[in-house]
């Protein structure tokens, strides 16, 4: 990896960091606001606070996203797309199997899945030429 | 697409990650070139072919 590459990436994973640790007291606090705290200014402007780092944590990976080159941008999109076909399936498949019976599951099982289908994506992007 | 890129590689001695730092790209893209897995924008052909001091009809072939 050329130096400046690095310093590039280095650059940006502690601009990532440094947001998702505010994204995550920011949330921890929304958390703790939304039931311990009374209602008014405070407690909205508290809940609502999560939104602002998780904008700039958006924009952070849009970032990223363009420093890649054309493959890498290339299969990002790909991945990305399989892991919304993958989810798309699994949430049909599953509404049906829900009429059958089996138990109601959350949005963060959805997210998982389309997690992992996007992470094993990109480890085998990054595993490619080792 | 085919390309000669590994064999002009070979000749100047690079690595496929001396090869893409030169180009600023991944080591990735490289492999993923070179084996025929993606086929290189033109920009990207041009600045290979002009690496290589080569056009670009001499690298690649369909």
């Amino acid at each position: 990896m050329q130096a400046e590459t690095r310093q590039v990436l280095i650059g940006w994973m502690r601009q990532f960091g440094l947001t998702m640790a505010i994204y995550l007291v920011a949330l921890a606090t929304a958390a703790w606001a939304s039931t311990s705290e009374a209602a008014g200014p405070l407690r909205t402007t508290l809940i609502l606070a999560p939104i602002l780092p998780g904008l700039v944590l958006i924009g952070l990976t849009v970032h990223s996203y363009h420093l890649c080159d054309e493959f890498i941008r290339f299969r990002t999109l790909q991945a990305a797309a399989v892991a919304a076909i993958v989810a798309a399936a699994f949430s049909l498949v599953y509404f049906f199997l829900e009429l059958l019976g089996l138990p109601r599951l959350s949005a963060a099982w959805f997210s998982n899945i389309v997690w992992a289908v996007f992470v094993a994506q990109m480890l085998r992007l990054i595993a490619i030429g080792k | 697409m085919k390309n000669s890129i590994p064999d002009l590689r070979a000749e100047r001695g690079w690595t496929q990650g001396d090869l893409a730092n030169q180009l600023r790209v991944s080591r990735q893209t490289v492999n993923a070139i070179e084996t025929g897995r993606y086929d290189p924008s033109l920009p990207l052909a041009f600045t290979i072919a002009k690496l290589f001091k080569r056009r670009i009809e001499e690298i690649f072939s369909p």
